[in-house]
């Protein structure tokens, strides 16, 4: 500015668009606001992720304690019967990383597995972390959408009621200069500084998780960095929403009292209030019975099924027994008529898992009702949509729920197939008039540990949480152009108001 | 160089500003609308192009600002109230950020200095920040502006609003000044008084339409208030 390059040349377009651009970041770093409203955003934003550190470190000890309940529990002998649960068919889940940033589903999903012959049974959410303060699940991405949300759209209210108080841009738009220009360079310069803002966050958060080794994490700084630098997208996505929507409302409402307040009204709408509205919506728009009364169900189902099958088997047995008989000639009848007990046993085994699998299946259908309505209205609200964003990206979203889901489900058909439904041994109930018996009936060698399917922890594919996590940037972005538009044409016809 | 025909003005609301109004400026001239409601921007926006009159016809050296915003931009230098000035940046970098977004180079210092000299603004002011400047400072910092802009045309926007009588009286020597170089100047402005001691014709508006054509050659001298004191702006 202070150059002495003469006088009367024209400069570009560009340039005085460069000019409007360094002059507003210029003064928006002169402003102690600016810095005290960062700084604090910093603090908070280290602090959440090495709380959230720490609630993983604890997580991660729950998850050490129930490997360690299994490897004793398979260090006991015998065969696995396949009868009822068992504790060293148990699968549990590591807690993800990623929830020291973006709580997500990771605590509200089971710790653990069981398998039993009537299906999965789901063991409790971990329990809740102890650094969680009044049940607030304080993260990096509450932070970004709730104080971040604030300090923006108030940064963005600020901004018209100064210019409107100077007179700068009516100033500056008398003069022979685009007023797209003007507008143009004014949002950039803004998005620079809330770009600014969410720097020094993340490098805030960053240090928050460098906390980890103290408490038993040992995480590299550049994984720690691979899980914090994504996120910058939809935090500036979302924050440059919120700066733009408080522009819109400083240029809609003419008092800076009545526009501060508007704008904390749509950001309790849209910060606060519709990202879990939306979650409360589709529950209970779609209800679904608690996993509990499943198993429950399904439990009661398969065990009618098999003990009448135990009691078909003892008539079977009967019709092929001439009258009375001791329990040795019963059991030689049991070796003789092997293949017909079988055939009747696969048929009525199959029989309960159609059953069960009908339950579960109308369970599932509500479930992913209720999960697709919420995703749906997720779209509603770019708040939600930075929250889905922030926990697809930490790899505690929805997918994290599906891909375990996924693989528990495939690990019990697996278990129904080799294990439970080919059940080494059966027990076969002759009826009151046959003398009312108890036998045993070993269809086949009962298989070790060793030899029972072994679970596959599911891999998190990176790429793929970054397509679903760039649907939500995609949404996040097509909010912003939107407001932008409205900015736009409230610029025009608003900002030099012609009821003045 | 600005000539209104027939023009008619009126806000949303349906409130008249201007109603049928005739009027011409030449270059050199002062003309003043004189009226309760002249001082609201809506006017300033309508011969800068922000919005169309609701009748009439409007040039400014040939170029109508409905059409053609940027030509009249381009021509016209507007003073307006609040200045527009930015409160943290000294009067220097005021100066040079507004010629800049005009398209032009920066100017010197040694221009910069010159022009706030020859508006009579005190030298330990240049590097003060807006913010630290009076009303009547600010307007002296905008006649800056217009001379370094050399635009053919001034509008002042109710240039005596905050303002003392004798820095009224102190901006009505700075603005006939500027006249002298041969620049049209149009006032709105609701001090009939400063109308009187500036200008050399103007309208009284009653609702907004003209009830009074004067010419300065006509009415009695200014009063002695309006002289500009010993001194004034050292």
């Amino acid at each position: 500015m202070d150059s002495d390059r003469g006088e009367g040349q024209e400069n570009k377009p560009r340039s005085r668009w460069l000019l409007v651009v360094r002059h507003d970041v210029g003064l928006a770093f002169r402003r102690p606001s600016l810095h005290g409203c960062v700084a604090f955003l910093a603090i908070l934003a280290g602090l959440s992720s090495s709380l959230g550190l720490r609630d993983v470190a604890a997580a991660h000890q729950d998850y050490t304690r129930l490997l360690q309940q299994q490897v004793e529990a398979q260090l006991e002998p015998g065969s696995v019967m396949g009868w009822s649960t068992d504790a060293r068919l148990r699968v549990a889940r590591p807690p993800e990383l990623g929830a020291a940033l973006a709580k997500g589903i990771d605590a509200s999903l089971p710790s653990y597995w069981d398998f039993s012959p009537s299906g999965v049974r789901w063991g409790p959410a971990r329990p809740s972390a102890r650094h969680l303060q009044a049940g607030i699940p304080l993260d990096f991405g509450l932070l970004v959408l709730t104080i971040g949300g604030l300090l923006a759209g108030m940064y963005g209210v600020d901004i018209v009621a100064s210019a409107r108080a100077t007179g700068t841009l009516r100033a500056w738009l008398s003069l022979p200069v685009p007023r797209a220009l003007v507008l143009s360079a004014k949002l950039t310069a803004a998005a620079l500084v809330v770009a600014y803002a969410v720097l020094v966050a993340q490098l805030a958060a960053l240090a928050g998780l460098l906390t980890g080794k103290p408490v038993g994490l040992d995480v590299s700084v550049a994984e720690m960095l691979s899980l914090v630098a994504p996120m910058a997208v939809p935090a500036l996505l979302f924050l440059c929403f919120m700066m733009i929507l408080g522009m819109s409302v400083g240029l809609l409402v003419p008092s800076d009292g009545g526009a501060h307040l508007s704008q904390i009204a749509l950001w309790i709408l849209t910060a606060l209030l519709i990202p879990y509205l939306t979650s409360t919506a589709a529950r209970i728009i779609v209800p679904v019975p608690a996993r509990g009364s499943l198993e429950h169900a399904a439990s009661e189902a398969f065990a009618t099924r098999i003990h009448d099958a135990e009691y078909d088997l003892g008539a079977l047995l009967a019709s092929r027994v001439d009258g009375a008989a001791d329990s040795r000639a019963l059991a030689t009848a049991v070796e003789r008529h092997r293949a017909a007990l079988d055939d009747e046993w696969t048929e009525a085994a199959g029989q309960a898992r159609l059953e069960v699998e009908r339950i579960e299946q109308a369970w599932w259908t509500e479930r992913r009702r209720q999960t697709a309505l919420a995703r749906s209205l997720s779209w509603l609200s770019p708040g939600a949509m930075l929250l889905r964003g922030f926990e697809t990206l930490a790899g505690t979203g929805p997918p994290l729920a599906e891909t375990w889901d996924r693989a528990v489900e495939g690990y019990q058909r697996r278990l129904n197939r080799d294990l439970f439904d080919e059940r080494p041994r059966v027990t076969i109930r002759l009826p009151a008039q046959a003398g009312g018996y108890w036998l045993r009936f070993d269809r086949r060698r009962a298989p070790k540990l060793h030899e029972v399917p072994q679970f596959q922890v599911p891999r998190h594919d990176r790429g793929q949480r970054s397509g679903t996590a760039a649907q939500h940037m995609a949404g996040l972005a097509v909010y912003l152009m939107v407001i932008v538009g409205v900015a736009s044409r409230l610029f025009a016809t608003r900002f030099i108001r012609p009821t003045d | 160089m600005i000539a209104l025909d027939g023009v008619t003005i009126l806000t949303p609301a349906g409130t008249p500003i201007l109603v049928a109004a005739h009027l011409h400026v030449d270059a050199g001239e002062v003309y003043a609308l004189v009226g309760d409601r002249t001082p609201v921007p809506i006017l300033v926006d309508t011969l800068l192009g922000f919005s169309k009159p609701q009748a009439g016809s409007i040039a400014v050296s040939g170029h109508s600002p409905a059409t053609h915003p940027t030509e009249v931009r381009r021509l016209v230098t507007a003073i307006r109230t609040p200045s527009g000035l930015e409160p943290r940046l000294t009067v220097r970098a005021n100066i040079r950020l507004l010629m800049c977004l005009d398209g032009r180079m920066a100017p010197r210092n040694d221009a910069i200095d010159a022009a706030l000299r020859e508006s009579d603004l005190p030298d330990r002011r240049f590097d003060r920040p807006a913010a630290e400047l009076t009303p009547f400072e600010e307007r002296i910092v905008s006649l800056a502006v217009a001379r370094l802009r050399a635009t053919p045309i001034l509008l002042c926007e109710n240039p005596t609003a905050g303002l003392a009588e004798r820095d009224a009286a102190g901006l009505a020597i700075l603005v006939r000044e500027l006249a002298a170089t041969g620049r049209a100047v149009l006032i709105t402005t609701d001090d009939a008084q400063f109308a009187r001691a500036v200008a050399d014709r103007g309208a009284v508006l009653e609702h907004g339409t003209p009830v009074l054509d004067w010419m300065r050659s006509e009415l009695p001298p200014v009063p002695a208030v309006y002289l500009p004191g010993p001194g004034h702006g050292q």
